[in-house]
């Protein structure tokens, strides 16, 4: 729960110091904002999707149960603790009839505070990765659908392309505008295929691979611009992975074709890989690299900030990195570049 | 036995299409159905050499076919397409002996060089090979 966030709502300044230290020594790494009157927590809650949220009942103004109300319509997935006064029963009973996930009697035993906070957030950011899944499984039925139906009439439309190639003359414009739908259709059938890549839930054809082989393969099957400089920093005798070499192929290609074209100017493209503790690949460019705002969303599937595309090489990539046993970071800084690493940890390589 | 007829089977009449006017550019006799039970028949009526058929069909499915056509001519060699990248329907078409099962969009030159593996495979006659050859326009960019 490194990266879960939480709000906490009173108005006695010296609980709004106590609970937060609190959480520091008992629950480090969680990111923790407070407000000292319910409509100034709104207005947080607002912006910010918060993990779960902990208000005392009793504050000058809107109530702890009035917050919750609202936090029920705005977040309903949102986890909210309330704070009671000791003995206070109908308050407690109140707040669970009102969709508390849990409530904490003064004087605070934090032991227990900090305990149902974690179940909450824990609680929390299931549901989140399971309302995510269902996403991505209703994306992928839909990118399946629609690309089985393309490739037909994308079939028929090389079909006929490829039999007036045969029977009319190849003369200047005619062979021209032939090349050209050719071209374009197989640019068509590629983003389908992409669709289907990403529909499709093959369990990884695991074989042994030494990723700086898998690179080298990778590099030269993709045509890069004479404006780039590749640097390759490959290790020889990486232990052996166990993973699917056409999975990670794709990767590979979809991770070096994003660098180049990060650099339409041209520029350095290094890749690097090494082995310790895991073995790991790493692509980087000097590219006009990603927004931070755009860096936690750049692996979510539709997302794309290029002119062209739509979205899916990123997720494709995560996805299979991910059934492949790794986990796939990235690193950038605007206007200087990016770096995407992919890690497979050691138990999963062979000697 | 070298192909020398060739039953193109597909739904969508397009595809059917302009697959049997390749073909016939090659020197292929083709005729075509538009769905399962009408390929089943044309087998039964005229036996072609070979059947290029759609997995998927409304209807009869071109696996169903398949089993069909094996049992009223079981050397009929028959190559199968499909626009889904996995399909169930695709591997019971491999179990069912098909010589192949060929993704959409078709890779034309494998298909041809599927064609003539099974004319060859089969043993070539020097008769059927020369006819075929002599209608092969010699514009063609292959071979």
């Amino acid at each position: 729960m490194t990266s879960a966030r939480v709000l906490i709502v009173d108005d006695d300044p010296a609980l709004l110091q106590a609970l937060p230290e609190t959480l520091r020594l008992r629950a480090g790494g969680l990111a923790v904002d407070t407000c000292d009157s319910a409509s100034a927590a709104l207005n947080r809650i607002a912006t910010t999707d918060y993990d779960a949220i902990i208000s005392d009942i009793k504050m000058p103004g809107m109530d702890g149960l009035k917050l919750l109300a609202e936090v029920r319509a705005l977040r309903p997935d949102t986890p909210t603790l309330l704070i009671t006064g000791h003995g206070e029963h109908s308050l407690a009973v109140q707040a669970l009839r009102g969709g508390a996930y849990d409530f904490i009697q003064k004087p605070i035993d934090r032991e227990y505070f900090v305990a149902s906070l974690n179940r909450a957030i824990q609680t929390r950011q299931l549901s989140r990765r399971v309302k995510e899944l269902d996403r991505l499984a209703f994306l992928g039925q839909l990118a399946g659908g629609i690309s089985h139906e393309l490739r037909n009439p994308l079939g028929v439309i090389k079909n006929s392309v490829y039999y007036l190639r045969m029977v009319l003359p190849a003369e200047d414009k005619v062979g021209r505008h032939l090349d050209i739908l050719e071209r374009e259709v197989d640019r068509a059938t590629r983003i389908v295929t992409d669709l289907l890549d990403f529909a499709r839930t093959a369990p990884p054809a695991r074989a042994t691979a030494d990723l700086s082989a898998l690179v080298r393969d990778c590099l030269e099957r993709l045509p890069l611009a004479d404006s780039i400089t590749v640097t390759l920093k490959l290790a020889e005798d990486l232990p052996k992975l166990l993973i699917d070499h056409d999975q990670l192929g794709s990767v590979l290609s979809n991770l070096i074709t994003n660098a180049a074209q990060a650099m339409p100017e041209g520029g350095a493209l290094t890749i690097e890989t090494a082995g310790g503790d895991s073995v790991w690949v790493a692509v980087a460019d000097t590219g006009v690299g990603i927004a931070p705002e755009h860096l936690e969303k750049i692996f979510q599937p539709l997302f794309t900030t290029k002119a062209k595309g739509i979205g899916l090489g990123l997720a494709v990539a995560k996805m299979l990195v991910e059934a492949n046993g790794g986990v796939v970071t990235v690193e950038s800084a605007p206007g200087r570049g990016s770096r995407f690493e992919v890690r497979f940890p050691v138990a999963q390589a062979t000697s | 036995m070298t192909v020398r007829s060739v039953l193109v089977v597909d739904d969508d009449s397009g595809m059917a299409e302009t697959l049997a006017d390749i073909l016939s550019v090659f020197g292929y006799a083709v005729t075509t159905a538009s769905s399962a039970v009408a390929a089943v028949r044309v087998v039964t009526q005229t036996r072609p050499d070979l059947v290029l058929m759609d997995v998927r069909m409304p209807g009869l499915s071109g696996v169903e076919a398949l089993k069909r056509m094996r049992a009223l001519a079981p050397q009929l060699a028959v190559i199968m397409m499909t626009a889904f990248a996995r399909d169930d329907l695709a591997e019971e078409a491999r179990r069912a002996a098909a010589l192949a099962v060929l993704p959409k969009p078709l890779d034309m030159e494998r298909l041809l060089a599927l064609l003539t593996q099974v004319a060859r495979s089969e043993g070539p006659t020097g008769d059927a090979r020369h006819e075929r050859d002599r209608r092969r326009p010699d514009a063609v960019p292959f071979e």
